[in-house]
């Protein structure tokens, strides 16, 4: 996936600033940066809930930025949710059925310990295993680029292996992975590579433990 | 000609006044209210009932009951237009318990006179300068006092310590006094029935969304443009075809579903949505 | 007394019908569509027009009905499907006294005011078109019933929670609400039309907008979006003003008892609406 010149500005403040970066297919790339540096921007554009851009996205040649975002998801961006991406009115199994695949839908639950909160409303998961009923649905609904938005917020610290063991059964030769972290360690060890993002431009790129050790980092995140 | 805008000039006073109503409740609580319409209609009834003195009194109340019942307790956008509604129907049984289901007119005779080739009664000629009286008032003080000055700031004006709750109070009650004058207007220019409510209440919305929603220009703006395009329609035949007078309103309202789908911010807003 | 009966019970699952059908869009889907009165309208119109000016038969009518219905349910989501909830809602209401207005002024073909008199009958008993009612009425909730366990249903919820994440799983929220609104379209049509051959007269005052604060108070009360919550809740909510027939002091209340169900129907949706407010809309603001 190739993201072009992209520039975004809301209420009169330029958000992102000609921005620019590539992903190849089986590649899992990582972003960073402070708050406010337009992570969440970046991927509600790559989405499709962001349209008044400027710049180009292609993913395998075509170009997406015109889209609606279901017909992103048709050709193969998934997205796992910042605030958690579950539909609390649906149950459990509800939330993976409406991927619409057909998949043993009980093995899946009873690999992440859900088999017995299949009918209850999603609403009563703690925020771990909201994440997680998220990793599996995105399993299920197998996308050529997934974006991950922080899947660590939230999460009890000893959740967080759960987790990252998840994310890397997610990966494969024709799966890309955007994750978005503030957790270093827990970046570092999932991702190829990282960009870092500061005030709407990327201004690092790197291998996790080259981009973790630079004093620039610690400049832009402690001031 | 001159006829043209002296009708459309009467039934302008009456929208002006309930979008009004409609864009103070608008801009005080942050939520829609379909009661407008029947508080129009519950004015003219508290005339017939007691006068004045009734009709200010009972507006007063409602206000109130509008407020406490059916505009608090609903946080979203959404849920006041359905309780609001009920309170409307609720109003409109009474009436017609009380009153019975049949038209009634507040017949207040009133001598016409030609003036510049059309023809208007003193009474309206009274109602129009009333209800100019009551927009320039209401802008006014929106601009240049504090009531207005709370109102514009908006709910963040808690932060500062200021007491929202009773500018929303007394905001909502003011509309609904505004609304039930108009009531009377409505009573004395065409009838009273009971059923007369959820008509007046969405043609507010259709000024109002024509204007902008939560502008108070908008409201006058609009309500000229609405009551001049009614007019304007009886007097359009391309060829054979006329429309007859009877869809007139049906006109604004496809007015407001066009305006809603192809200009969501109103036809004349230049700055940006204030609601 | 039996007839009586016969007659609430006929009026009950014509009700039943159109409730249920409010209850796809507005319980499951929360679409806050208030024209549901307005397409039941058509429906009776349709109906009324077809068998007496042109007489044709109740099968061609009552599905003719439907599809009428669903044809202007289609043109609702069309072109206000994608405004926001509330002003999706007014634009609704907008709707329905556009529709209300044609049923008033187009006179050559509604006879306005005056209302379209002389529906053939369709039976000469009140059993007989009881059970016509009953059957149709009963065959149309079982339909709704399974559109209710389909994908369909699953992806308007989906869609109801939250549109964001529906989307980022490929639905089309376009395509989901169309179908959700002809299907209940139709319904509405086929009750519209069910309630013109019961009553054999209709005029527009059938079809004031108070009447879709009946059909909300019972999606409401009913647990919104579950199907044997609102079958319950239509029998209480419809029964229940009949009940003042009976009780002593009150009949002498009885010429005003149109009003006085309005009455209470406005309170009963009040106090709905009122204690379910947290429940509507579980995400707050």
């Amino acid at each position: 996936m190739k993201v072009e010149d992209i520039v975004v500005s809301l209420g009169g403040s330029l958000i992102l600033k000609n921005l620019s970066f590539k992903i190849d297919q089986g590649e899992t790339v990582g972003i960073i940066g402070p708050n406010g540096s337009g992570k969440t921007t970046l991927f509600n554009v790559i989405s499709g809930f962001i349209r008044e851009i400027s710049g180009t996205i292609e993913l395998d040649g075509e170009r997406i930025e015109n889209y609606p975002p279901f017909i992103r998801a048709q050709k193969g961006i998934g997205r796992v949710f910042q605030s958690g991406g579950i539909f609390g009115e649906l149950t459990v199994l509800e939330n993976l059925i409406i991927t619409g695949k057909k998949v043993p839908y009980d093995e899946l639950l009873k690999a992440i310990g859900l088999l017995n909160k299949a009918k209850e409303p999603a609403s009563v998961l703690s925020g771990g295993q909201k994440r997680l009923l998220e990793l599996i649905r995105a399993e299920i609904f197998d996308p050529k680029v997934l974006l991950l938005d922080e899947p660590t917020a939230g999460v009890a610290p000893n959740m967080k292996q759960v987790l990252a063991d998840r994310i890397n059964s997610l990966k494969s030769k024709t799966r890309s992975l955007l994750i978005i972290e503030h957790d270093i360690q827990f970046i570092s060890s999932l991702c190829d590579r990282v960009l870092v993002l500061f005030q709407g431009e990327i201004v690092m790129s790197g291998k996790p433990d080259q981009v973790r050790k630079d004093p620039y980092l610690q400049e832009i995140y402690f001031g | 000609m001159t006829q043209i805008f002296f009708n459309a000039a009467i039934t302008a006073s009456i929208y002006i006044l309930c979008a009004l109503s409609l864009t103070l409740v608008v801009r005080a609580t942050g939520k829609f209210s379909f009661a407008i319409g029947y508080l129009v209609i519950s004015g003219g009834y508290l005339f017939l009932a007691g006068g004045f003195f009734a009709l200010l009194v009972g507006s007063i109340i409602l206000g109130a009951i509008h407020y406490f019942f059916t505009l608090k307790p609903f946080h979203s956008k959404l849920l006041p237009l359905i309780a609001t509604m009920a309170f409307g129907v609720f109003l409109e049984s009474i009436i017609s318990i009380y009153f019975g289901v049949d038209v009634k007119s507040l017949n207040v005779f009133s001598e016409s006179i030609n003036l510049f080739g059309g023809y208007i009664t003193y009474l309206q000629l009274v109602m129009i300068f009333v209800a100019l009286f009551i927009s320039t008032i209401v802008l006014y003080c929106f601009h240049f006092t504090k009531w207005g000055l709370i109102l514009r700031a908006g709910a963040l004006s808690q932060s500062l310590g200021v007491n929202t709750e009773k500018i929303s109070i007394l905001t909502v009650i003011i509309g609904s006094l505004i609304a039930g004058i108009a009531g009377y207007f409505v009573g004395v220019d065409t009838n009273l029935s009971p059923t007369m409510g959820g008509f007046y209440s969405l043609k507010a919305f259709a000024v109002s969304v024509i204007g902008g929603v939560g502008s108070l220009y908008g409201c006058v703006v609009g309500g000229l443009f609405l009551s001049f395009v009614e007019q304007l329609i009886l007097f359009i035949s391309i060829g054979d075809f006329s429309v007859p007078s009877s869809y007139k309103d049906a006109v604004s309202f496809v007015l407001l579903l066009l305006v809603l789908l192809f200009r969501p911010d109103g036809l004349f807003q230049r700055r940006k949505r204030l609601v | 007394m039996t007839n009586y009966l016969l007659h609430l019970g006929s009026l009950l699952f014509i009700y039943i019908l159109l409730a249920q059908s409010l209850n796809l869009i507005l319980g499951a889907g929360k679409l806050f569509s208030l024209g549901h009165v307005a397409l039941f309208g058509i429906g009776s119109y349709v109906t009324a027009i077809g068998a007496v000016d042109y007489g044709l038969d109740q099968w061609s009518l009552i599905f003719l009905s439907g599809v009428t219905s669903s044809v202007f349910a289609s043109v609702i989501v069309f072109t206000s499907g994608r405004l926001k909830e509330e002003y999706f809602a007014v634009a609704t209401l907008a709707f329905h006294y556009v529709v209300q207005s044609v049923f008033i002024n187009f006179r050559t073909v509604t006879r306005g005011v005056m209302g379209i008199p002389g529906i053939p009958s369709l039976y000469d008993t009140s059993l007989d078109m009881f059970i016509f009612i009953f059957l149709v009425s009963t065959a149309g909730l079982l339909i709704l019933k399974l559109v209710f366990n389909s994908r369909l249903t699953l992806l308007l919820r989906g869609l109801a929670d939250s549109e964001i994440v529906a989307s980022s799983l490929k639905i089309d929220p376009k395509i989901v609400r169309l179908k959700a609104f002809v299907i209940s379209g139709f319904f509405c049509g086929v009750s519209g039309s069910l309630f013109a051959y019961y009553l054999k007269y209709i005029d527009p005052s059938s079809f004031a907008l108070s009447e879709i604060m009946l059909l909300v108070t019972i999606v409401l009360i009913g647990r919104p979006g579950s199907f044997f919550g609102t079958v319950i809740a239509s029998f209480f909510v419809i029964l229940l003003p009949e009940a003042i027939r009976f009780v002593e002091f009150l009949q002498n209340y009885t010429s005003i008892l149109g009003s006085l169900r309005q009455l209470i129907y406005s309170l009963i949706l009040f106090f709905a609406i009122y204690l379910t407010r947290e429940k509507i809309f579980g995400r707050v603001i």
